[in-house]
Formats: C-alpha cells, sequence, structure tokens
C-alpha cells in the first residue's frame, strides 16, 4: 500500500521470483501501475542468463522523511557477478507543470546479493514511473 | 518540568538586562582620587568580601554564614540568632532580617511622608534604623562583638589586604589604598552596597504574586481569599504596614519602612534576657542610642518586607515565633487570648507584652488586628489564618510560571522563552559560534545506532562524524534529484554539502527512550505487541536544526557552526531554521524559528504562511517580522518565530497550521507539526515493521504530489476493522516523536506471528 512505508529490512525479507533469462541479457521491466512494490521476473529462459529479481518502491524517506523516494533494487540468485542497466522513466511538476525525466543506471550485482541501483527524488508518484533492468554475467 | 526552561531563559532576559545598562569600567585607569561608579566589577568584589570568613576575627564567619542566599540572603534554618564572637560562642540578640528587597529604604526620619498622607517615623536600615543606608549597614556587624568581632578599622582592612582578592581591590580603588585604612574600609562597605543592589541577587521580584502582578498566572482560592484577609481593615489589616500594591509601577516590597511595637513576647531562649533588667526596645536602645530619651518611641521596630517570608524559621526582631503560623495565630489572638502567648506575674494574672518595661505598655500597638478585647471572638479565624499562609507562600521568590500554563495562554512568550533556554549557555550569555544549549543534547544519529544497540548513558560522548547524516545509510547509495531538468547524483557529502540538518532530544526524553529500548526497532515492536502506550514525561524536548552555508560577511547575523574539512578547510554555516517541541502539554508544545534571510536565499520558497508572533508584535493576527526586545543585544534579533501550536484544530475547528520554509518546502501550506508528528508510529505488515507515511498524495494531479496532513488524527490510521466490526490497532502512535523512525531492527529481529 502506497501508505505504508517499507522499512529497511526489506531486502533480507523479500520473497523473489527467480529469473529467467536470454542469451544476452536478462531484462526486467514495471506494469504501468507503479504504486506497489512489485517483483517481477525476467523475460530471458536461455540457460545462461543472468538469474536475478527487481523490486520497485515509493518510500518516503530522507533525514526528515520528508522526501518521496523511489528506488529500484536488484536481486541476484546467481553464482556470477552481474552487470546491470537500469533505465528508468518518471515525471516530476517543474512550477506545476508534468514533466517528463528519466536516467539510467549502471551497477554490479554481486552473487546472491541485492543492490539498491537509484534512489530517485523529486519524482511525482502518482504520474508513476517505470523501469526496465539489463542485466549481464560477467 | 522545566520550569528549568522559563528559569534559564529569565537568567538569560536578566542578563541581557544587566549587560546593556552596566558600563564597563576602566579598572587600571581609576585612582582613589577618581569617583568610584557602581559598576559590575566593584559589585563582584563586594560579593567576594560578602562571602568572606577571613574578615571576621573567628576566620569563621562571614556576611554570607547569617544572610544565606539560598533563604533570601536572610538566616538559614536554625541560624536565626547568629552565634558569632572572636571564639563563635557569643549569642546574638537580634534575629538575622533578610537583605532582600532594602533597595528602596529611605533613611531614618522621625518626619516621613507616608503615601497616605500620614507623617511619621520611618525608614532607616536595622530592626532600629540607626543605619542611613546599606554601605553603614554593611559596617556593622563586622564591628560587632557578637557577630564577626573586629575590634576596629583598621583590623578588618589588615585582612582585606591578604584577601585573595587584595590585587582586584587595589585595581578598583587605587594601588595605595591600604594605606589609608579608613578609606579602605569605607571602599569595601561601597563594595559590599554594590553587591547589595545587584537585583538578581537583591530584588529579583521572582515571587509567585509578582507573576501574578505581572499577569502571567492566576492565584488560587485559598490565596486570593488570603489577599482579602490581608487587606481587610477588619480582619488581618496587614496591608496597613506590609502595603502589597503597585506604586508609580514598582512593585510593592510589602513594607512601608514604618515602626510598629506589636507587644511581640520575651524571647527567654536569648541569654541576654536572662537578665530580667534587659530589655530590647529597638528605637530607644540599647544598641540605637540617639533616641533613648524619646520613651514613646520605645519598643518600636521598623516593619520587614514580608517578601521571602515563608522561608525564615524564626520570626520579629528577637526570632521568638518559629513558624508563621504562630505569627498570624499571634496576631489573631494576642489580645484575645493573651494567656496563649505571654508569660504570667506571681499573682497569675497574664504579663501582657512582657518584653516590655510595664511603664511602656501604653506604647503597645492597638490598630486592627490588635483593637480586639479580652474573650472577643479573633479577627481572623482558622481558615482566615489558612488563607493568609497560602497567600503569604506567594511571596517567595524564585517562582516560576508553570511552562504548561504559559505554553496554553501566552505560547508566542512561551516559544521565545523556550527559543532563548535552549538557544543559550544555562550560565552566562551567548558568545559567537559557542554552541547553544540544544547543541548539547543527544544527536539522533548517536541514539539510533547500527543494529539498534544500547546507545548507552546520558554522558556517553557522541560522535561528532556522524552529526549530520544528508540521508540515512541505505539511502546514500546512488541517491538521484532532479537538477535543471536532469537527473543527478544527491549531494551527499559533508564536505560539498550547502544545508545539514539534525535532531536532536534532551536528557529526559533521552532517558525515557533508553528505558523503553524505543532506540531500537525490536523495542518499538515490542509496545506495539504489549499494547503498551508510549507516552514521553513531562519536560521531554527535541528540536530540529538547519544549517546552512553562509557567506563568511554574513557571519555576524546568524548562530554559526564551523566545519572543517580534511584538508582543513572551514566552511561557516549559519542556523536557518529550529523546529521546537516540548512535552509541556499531552500534545506537545510546537514551536518553529527561521533565520529573517530564509525568504530571500536563492532557490528558497517564500514563507507561505503568516508569521504569527504576539509576543514580538502584540498581536497574533498580523503578519509579524520582528524579533522580540528580549533579544535584542544577541544574534537572535536576527530570528522569526514563525508560529507556534497547541491544538489540531481552532475554535472554529478550522485545522490549524504550522510550517517552516526550509523543513516543510513544497508542503508550507499543508502542513501541520502536530498532526504530522501524531502519525509517528510503529506498526507490523508482512512480518515487516511499518511506519504510518509524513506525507499524502494529492487528491488530483493538479497539485504537487507532496501534501502534509492537517486537523484532528484519525482513528482509522490506527485502527483497522475486521468484516466482523472488530477493531483491531494495527500502528501504535510513537507520541509525536518522529525521530523514532529512525531507529535500526536487531540483527536477529524477528516478528512474532501473535503481533496484533
Amino acid at each position: 500500500m502506497r501508505t505504508l512505508v517499507v522499512m529497511a529490512l526489506i531486502s533480507s525479507l523479500v520473497h523473489a521470483l527467480p529469473a529467467i533469462a536470454d542469451d544476452d541479457a536478462s531484462i526486467a521491466k514495471t506494469p504501468q501501475t507503479t504504486h506497489s512494490a512489485t517483483v517481477v521476473a525476467t523475460t530471458d529462459t536461455t540457460p545462461d542468463a543472468a538469474r536475478f529479481t527487481t523490486d520497485q518502491q515509493w518510500e518516503v524517506a530522507g533525514y526528515n522523511m520528508e522526501e518521496i523516494i523511489y528506488t529500484i533494487s536488484i536481486t541476484s540468485h546467481d553464482t556470477r557477478i552481474l552487470r546491470c542497466r537500469t533505465h528508468m522513466e518518471g515525471h516530476y511538476l517543474d512550477n506545476g507543470t508534468l514533466a517528463a525525466i528519466s536516467d539510467e543506471q549502471t551497477s554490479t550485482v554481486f552473487p546472491d546479493q541485492q543492490v539498491r541501483v537509484g534512489n530517485w527524488t523529486g519524482l511525482d508518484e502518482k504520474s508513476g514511473a517505470t523501469f526496465t533492468v539489463k542485466c549481464k554475467a560477467m | 518540568m522545566l520550569p528549568t526552561t522559563t528559569r534559564i531563559a529569565s537568567i538569560f532576559l536578566a542578563a541581557l538586562g544587566v549587560l546593556s545598562c552596566v558600563a564597563r569600567s576602566d579598572a587600571e585607569t581609576r585612582t582613589p582620587t577618581q569617583a568610584i561608579v557602581y559598576d559590575k566589577d566593584v559589585a563582584a568584589l563586594g560579593r567576594e568580601i560578602f562571602f568572606d570568613r577571613s574578615l571576621s576575627a573567628s576566620g569563621k564567619m562571614a556576611c554570607a554564614t547569617c544572610h544565606d542566599p539560598n533563604y533570601a540572603y536572610g538566616p538559614p534554618p536554625g541560624k536565626a540568632i547568629a552565634i558569632g564572637g572572636e571564639h563563635m560562642d557569643r549569642v546574638g540578640t537580634r534575629a538575622v532580617p533578610s537583605l532582600r528587597y532594602l533597595q528602596t529604604i529611605p533613611a531614618f526620619s522621625e518626619h516621613m511622608h507616608f503615601t497616605d498622607g500620614d507623617v511619621a517615623l520611618g525608614g532607616g536600615f536595622m530592626w532600629d534604623g540607626r543605619a542611613a543606608s546599606l554601605h553603614e549597614q554593611a559596617r556593622l556587624p563586622l564591628l560587632d562583638a557578637n557577630e564577626m568581632a573586629n575590634p576596629d578599622v583598621a583590623s578588618v582592612v589588615a585582612k582585606l589586604r591578604r584577601a585573595t582578592y587584595a590585587t582586584q581591590f587595589r585595581k578598583l580603588f587605587g594601588a595605595d589604598v591600604f594605606q589609608h585604612p579608613n578609606e579602605a574600609f569605607e571602599r569595601a562597605m561601597l563594595a559590599l552596597e554594590a553587591f547589595q543592589k545587584v537585583p538578581q541577587e537583591f530584588y529579583p521580584y521572582s515571587s509567585k504574586y509578582d507573576a501574578f502582578l505581572r499577569g502571567e498566572v492566576e492565584l488560587t482560592d485559598a490565596e486570593e481569599r488570603g489577599v482579602a484577609v490581608f487587606k481587610d481593615p477588619n480582619k488581618g489589616n496587614c496591608a496597613s504596614c506590609h502595603i502589597p500594591v503597585q506604586r508609580n509601577g514598582a512593585f510593592p516590597v510589602f513594607t512601608d519602612f514604618d515602626y510598629i511595637n506589636v507587644g511581640v513576647p520575651r524571647n527567654r531562649n536569648l541569654p541576654v534576657n536572662d537578665d530580667p533588667h534587659y530589655y530590647d526596645l529597638g528605637l530607644c536602645g540599647p544598641k540605637r542610642k540617639d533616641l533613648a530619651a524619646t520613651k514613646e518611641y520605645c519598643g518600636l521596630f521598623r516593619a520587614p518586607t514580608l517578601r521571602n517570608v515563608a522561608l525564615r524559621d524564626a520570626f520579629f526582631h528577637n526570632g521568638v515565633f518559629h513558624t508563621l503560623r504562630e505569627v498570624l495565630e499571634f496576631y489573631a489572638e494576642r489580645d484575645t487570648h493573651p494567656e496563649k502567648w505571654y508569660s504570667h506575674n506571681a499573682d497569675g494574672s497574664v504579663r501582657k507584652a512582657d518584653d516590655l518595661p510595664p511603664e511602656l505598655i501604653a506604647n503597645l500597638n492597638v490598630e486592627p488586628p490588635f483593637d480586639r478585647k479580652l474573650g472577643d471572638k479573633p479577627p481572623m479565624s482558622a481558615q482566615d489564618i489558612d488563607d493568609l499562609l497560602a497567600f503569604l507562600q506567594t511571596l517567595t521568590d524564585g517562582y516560576h510560571v508553570p511552562d504548561a500554563q504559559m505554553a496554553r495562554d501566552r505560547p508566542d512568550e512561551y516559544a521565545w522563552r523556550l527559543f532563548i533556554a535552549l538557544s543559550t549557555p544555562a550560565d552566562k550569555p551567548q558568545e559567537p559560534d559557542e554552541p547553544a544549549a540544544w547543541e548539547r543534547w543527544k544527536n539522533a544519529n548517536d541514539i539510533y545506532l547500527q543494529d539498534g544497540v544500547d546507545p548507552g548513558p546520558w554522558a556517553t560522548p557522541g560522535d561528532n562524524a556522524r552529526r549530520f547524516q544528508i540521508l540515512t545509510p541505505q539511502q546514500q547509495v546512488n541517491a538521484r534529484r532532479i537538477v535543471n531538468g536532469t537527473m543527478q547524483p544527491l549531494e551527499s557529502s559533508l564536505a560539498t554539502a550547502t544545508r545539514l540538518k539534525e535532531m536532536r532530544m534532551n536528557e529526559t526524553a533521552y532517558d525515557y527512550v533508553r528505558a523503553n529500548e524505543l532506540y531500537n526497532v525490536d523495542g518499538q515492536v515490542k509496545h506495539l505487541r504489549d499494547n503498551d502506550p508510549i507516552a514521553f514525561p513531562v519536560g521531554s524536548q527535541e528540536v530540529k536544526a538547519e544549517w546552512t552555508l553562509i557567506d563568511g560577511k554574513e557571519r555576524s547575523k546568524y548562530h554559526t557552526l564551523v566545519l572543517k574539512s580534511a584538508d582543513g578547510t572551514a566552511r561557516v554555516f549559519g542556523l536557518t531554521a529550529l523546529h521546537v517541541m516540548s512535552k509541556d502539554l499531552p500534545t506537545w508544545f510546537w514551536a518553529t524559528f527561521e533565520h529573517v534571510d530564509n525568504p530571500s536565499r536563492s532557490n528558497a520558497e517564500p514563507w507561505l504562511l503568516r508569521s504569527a508572533d504576539a509576543y514580538a508584535c502584540g498581536s497574533a493576527t498580523a503578519d509579524c517580522n520582528r524579533a522580540p526586545q528580549a533579544v535584542e543585544h544577541s544574534v537572535w534579533k536576527y530570528y522569526r518565530l514563525r508560529g507556534t501550536q497547541t491544538a489540531f484544530v481552532d475554535k472554529d475547528a478550522k485545522p490549524t497550521q504550522l510550517a517552516n520554509s526550509r523543513f516543510e518546502s513544497g508542503i508550507q501550506t499543508t502542513a501541520s507539526c502536530m498532526t504530522c508528528h501524531s502519525r509517528a508510529s510503529i506498526g507490523v505488515a508482512n512480518d515487516k515493521p511499518q511506519r504510518l507515511t509524513i506525507l499524502k498524495q494529492a487528491a488530483d494531479s493538479t497539485h504537487p504530489s507532496k501534501q502534509g496532513y492537517v486537523g484532528e488524527p484519525q482513528r482509522e490510521w490506527f485502527y483497522e476493522k475486521s468484516d466482523a466490526g472488530v477493531e483491531r490497532r494495527i500502528f501504535m502512535p510513537l507520541d509525536f516523536v518522529w525521530s523514532l523512525s529512525k531507529a535500526q531492527p536487531k540483527p536477529m529481529f524477528t516478528i512474532s506471528r501473535s503481533t496484533p
């Protein structure tokens, strides 16, 4: 629920789905509805594909708990190191006008570890955000 | 709690006043021939002399031995009749008076003009008015054989010459001052007088009755009835001598300096009274000599101030009574039941006024309440006396208006008092860059530690390196924000940060956090699981501060903080915003302050709510851009109270609002400190600890996405109903303390399935 702020323990408590990968890279996409934490499986089913899951979430956080932060995390279920590229698209209010914005982040995910690839502030939660994650085993 | 708050604020305010009106001395160049002006250096020397036991023949008695500052410069318990002398074996003959509120006593006169038109005896220091001034009075105990027992002036000066403050004495009064004993002695008396004119020490006007006169507090029913008895000419009639009303703006000293013979019973515990022919007759001797022949003055003593009378345990000039109740009963029954108070003659009859020679009985005062006859009904009932006692208790200095009352009735004034108290070291005026009192409180980053470990006792040193954390550790990873339409890394390095924030709590709050293990998630969840409400004790306080990088040229306008980088570069930050929450009321007291220049900062929001400050501007309705007079000599004059909050809604049930443009940027118009903090909570869902959010989603996309909560907290925030209509608590309020949400879980955190 939007009204609940998930605490720091989320990484250890998420029950992730195993990833399915293709030859080159595994890809994860978010659905358009972005107001709840969602775990999305990759679509890659090839045997050597990177195995990972992703999660995204809107949090109220920051030092004074006054920032809305959009976060994406990647959890590796692989024995290899993964190299991931995350593309995020969202919106923000520029003097009252809704404007589009995107960002890309590259991250390294070690075996069976989780990383937060981005903590984006200033996005308009109501407009939602989407992302894709591509990971490749190193 | 904190009477501390108002107490510290009062000290600060008083200090400001003193510093602003006292000229600095130029001690180095002063010579004995120059005029000596009252100033704080002379007063400070007077203090040294006042507390110096070496000035007595015994070496054991100082002025302060009998005039104890803890008892309004009157006698400490059991010491009203001084024991002194060279060998500390001589018992005094009179009770030690308080030295407070003597500042307006005129010199003795047989023809003093009273405000009611009377011309009569009045004025003078000591019980018999024989000293014309404070410095004349000061010399008497030094030379009294029963007290400090110096044989002469020269012996006092010889002691002064050896005193630890002799150098300062010479600096103030001339290098050769001790070569002229009479002059040196007079200078010492002058210094004592200067000390005795320090307002905070000797006429603080800090009693509850003073607060009442200032309109700061109401008297209780009993106290009000006591005032009525005090003033009633047919009951206590106390007000006829102990004037209780303000005159020309001056607060009353509860005496008109008049002389009266009330027929105080003889104190047979005084050794001097072992001599049946000895009588202490006040104006006509034996201590005073000049009026010995004026028999109608015999037995008259000056009416003392009643301020701080409740601190005494010996009353009247001979200290015969030891409780205030006894004194009042004596007033009520001196004439109706004299057998209760006086000794008996050989024939068994009562010897009324037995501390007067029989031939002087006509000098006895017979005005109310002493106008009754034997067997009459006393002028004051037991209830009257109880009420009078209640009132007299209000004359004791050191009263502090209850914080809760001031917070509720005069919130803006209370906010400033709180601000000053928290911003200023308790014992001295603010120095530039000196940490404010709240900066010595526990930083939230030293309370909510990794793995939820116990942060230790209050005295545990904090880690200055983690004073400022711009984001919590898990959020520092790849934090990004929008700058000019693109996503940029969020600046998180202290070395480059331009805005820093911190939260701190005082010891009362901290002790509660520790005692209830609220410093970790596990402890908070336990409160939820046990349905054990969290309720911080009265006196708990928390602040949230923002510091902004400022130009060095602006430094004089800010309370500042200098941060040094590893390379030695110093960066100056100015305090730009301060939220204060204080547990004076069940829902806390809320105030927020900002630097006056905040709206003109680059990329800053304007102040979207008016600054409401009835204390600084005299009206709660106008938009106030002023600091109160009390801070005009300090850096705090550049700060503004943006407003206070003591209720969720106003009298028209309209939600109250309070915002700080720095902390509530983007949500100022939907901000309410109280409502926001009411959502500070702990819950559990899907085995994960949860919090209610601070912000809510806008109702439609035409508004900014961030909005605050205003108005009364909603029950459904904390409870959910099952389909059967059964309520279940889902969030436990954290008693408005949002900083608790920074708590971390213990490493092996688990949540019981039985969690409600």
